[in-house]
């Protein structure tokens, strides 16, 4: 084990087989974990205000094409990027990425979105592990020489608590679609059953992309997603809003 | 073809002038400033070529003088033509302490198979400003070749005293992601982009405007949003590149008074 990686501050109980890992990406991937991810709709309730989001499979369109074309060439890159990065234990890298991911997040929504759940984040996991990178991280952002973002603590805790690189990002991928299919089923509204029918059917497609982001094209980081970023831009001025992005 | 191109400028009594200008062709640059005394300097960016062809291999520098300020005016559609190996253009834009500069191209027209790549990197130091617009078509529509191109993919980089600010990264592949996709083009067959940054605007304020102003428009869906320091983005979709282009156009217009309020 290298110098990077961490045990978690917690009582030490030997766990069975490779039980610790598995509770850490449990732990980090919750989607109820009190970061505030069940605030931000990602720019889903404009597409339920305008209509465009409207049922099963309308809403099935929003996340297969938000996990395939915006997480998977933006956060989830970064969780893999950022992971890479904790494995040399390249701080630089790290400061880079975070600021490539606040410039490739041009819709505010997004990227306070991003920055909020990623301090929030920092500060319930940061307390629990004694890491020099995670705390390099944070000195940098304290500093303002970093953003700070979700996706990159993500990736740098993954890596800390020895989960592997294809678990973490099964687990980023997951607690991202549960989140759309929750908010789904809230705004549209849809039935809890056909959430879970929309979280069985796309299995095959988190798996697929979990093998793309293992090594992410650096050329393609930030792929511009138009329709997607207007709406959430556009949401900043819905007249009502249950939803923070 | 392979085709350089190197604009300077230089401060003359408080007014911006052409400085060392260098092109090999099919480029070539024309000074259109009308207003002799004005403090910008307006450049004409001309090609003798029809368009882009394949293999063609462009690279531009141009640096504006600290406070200086230029803008690049381009003369007509860009047109990419049908290609095999495909086609390159390098852009780097650096700005001084103090300097504008406005690029607003008029649209690129992607003819059937044509495969365009551009990278432009844009380096930005203390109060300078900074206009830059990109409208892509889906090709020659009413020649029945509506996203009939192979790929076009345009990388733009900001940087701020050399930190990466905005990353726009537009890439299209119409044969293997549908530009009507939710999330992409979603019906629409033009798109926009522009980046205004200064740092002695309200962006906040500004965003509100231009949203006033782009809300009279019919038939483009919109959205402005600032950005993390001293700028915003707008982002359309629309059917024609005329009107993208002039909404573009009295945008950056808009911007332009108001950094002229705030002397600068």
């Amino acid at each position: 084990m290298s110098n990077n990686k961490v045990t978690l501050n917690a009582e030490q109980i030997p766990l069975l087989g490779g039980g610790g890992a598995l509770l850490s990406l449990l732990h980090l991937t919750d989607p109820t974990l009190p970061i505030g991810g069940f605030s931000h709709s990602a720019g889903l309730e404009t597409y339920v205000q305008q209509g465009l989001v409207k049922d099963t499979a309308s809403a099935k369109e929003f996340v297969v094409q938000m996990l395939s074309q915006n997480l998977r060439f933006t956060d989830a890159a970064f969780v893999s990027l950022a992971y890479e990065a904790a494995s040399t234990n390249d701080l630089q890298k790290i400061l880079l990425l975070d600021d490539e991911c606040t410039a490739v997040k041009l819709p505010k929504e997004m990227r306070v979105a991003s920055n909020k759940l990623g301090l929030r984040l920092m500060k319930i996991f940061q307390p629990m592990t004694d890491n020099q990178l995670l705390n390099n991280y944070a000195l940098a952002i304290k500093n303002q020489d970093a953003l700070g973002h979700y996706c990159i603590a993500f990736g740098l805790y993954g890596y800390a608590v020895s989960i592997s690189k294809a678990d973490a990002l099964y687990g980023f991928y997951y607690n991202a679609a549960v989140g759309f299919v929750t908010n789904a089923v809230k705004l549209v509204p849809l039935s809890q059953q056909s959430g879970q029918q929309i979280l069985f059917s796309i299995h095959g497609l988190i798996s697929e992309l979990v093998a793309q982001t293992l090594e992410p094209d650096e050329d393609l980081i930030g792929l511009c997603c138009s329709g997607f970023d207007i709406k959430s831009m556009q949401h900043e001025r819905l007249y009502s809003r249950l939803y923070m992005s | 073809m392979k085709a350089k191109l190197h604009i300077q400028t230089i401060l003359s009594e408080g007014n911006t002038k052409l400085g060392n200008c260098y092109f090999s062709p099919p480029f070539k640059v024309m000074n259109i400033t009308e207003d002799k005394r004005g403090r910008d300097l307006h450049l004409m960016l001309m090609n003798s070529s029809p368009g882009v062809l394949d293999d063609d291999d462009y690279e531009m520098l141009i640096e504006v003088v600290e406070n200086g300020s230029l803008q690049l005016h381009t003369q007509s559609y860009q047109r990419l033509f049908n290609m095999q190996n495909g086609a390159v253009q390098k852009m780097t834009v650096k700005l001084q302490n103090g300097a504008s500069f406005c690029y607003l191209p008029h649209p690129s027209v992607p003819h059937e198979k044509s495969s365009f790549v551009a990278k432009n990197n844009i380096y930005l130091k203390d109060s300078c400003s900074l206009v830059w617009g990109e409208i892509l078509t889906c090709g020659r529509k009413l020649n029945g070749e509506v996203f009939a191109f192979s790929k076009y993919h345009s990388i733009t980089n900001i940087f701020l005293n050399q930190k990466l600010i905005v990353k726009e990264n537009l890439l299209m592949q119409p044969s293997l992601l549908s530009p009507n996709l939710m999330g992409q083009m979603e019906g629409f067959t033009h798109q926009a982009s522009l980046v205004l940054y200064n740092e002695s605007i309200d962006m906040t304020v500004f965003c509100d405007a231009i949203y006033e102003h782009l809300s009279l428009q019919e038939g483009i869906e919109f959205g402005v949003s600032s950005l993390q320091k001293n700028g915003l983005v707008l982002r359309l979709l629309g059917y024609k590149a005329e009107q993208l282009y002039d909404c573009l156009k009295s945008t950056a217009a808009m911007f332009q008074t108001q950094t002229l309020l705030h002397g600068c």
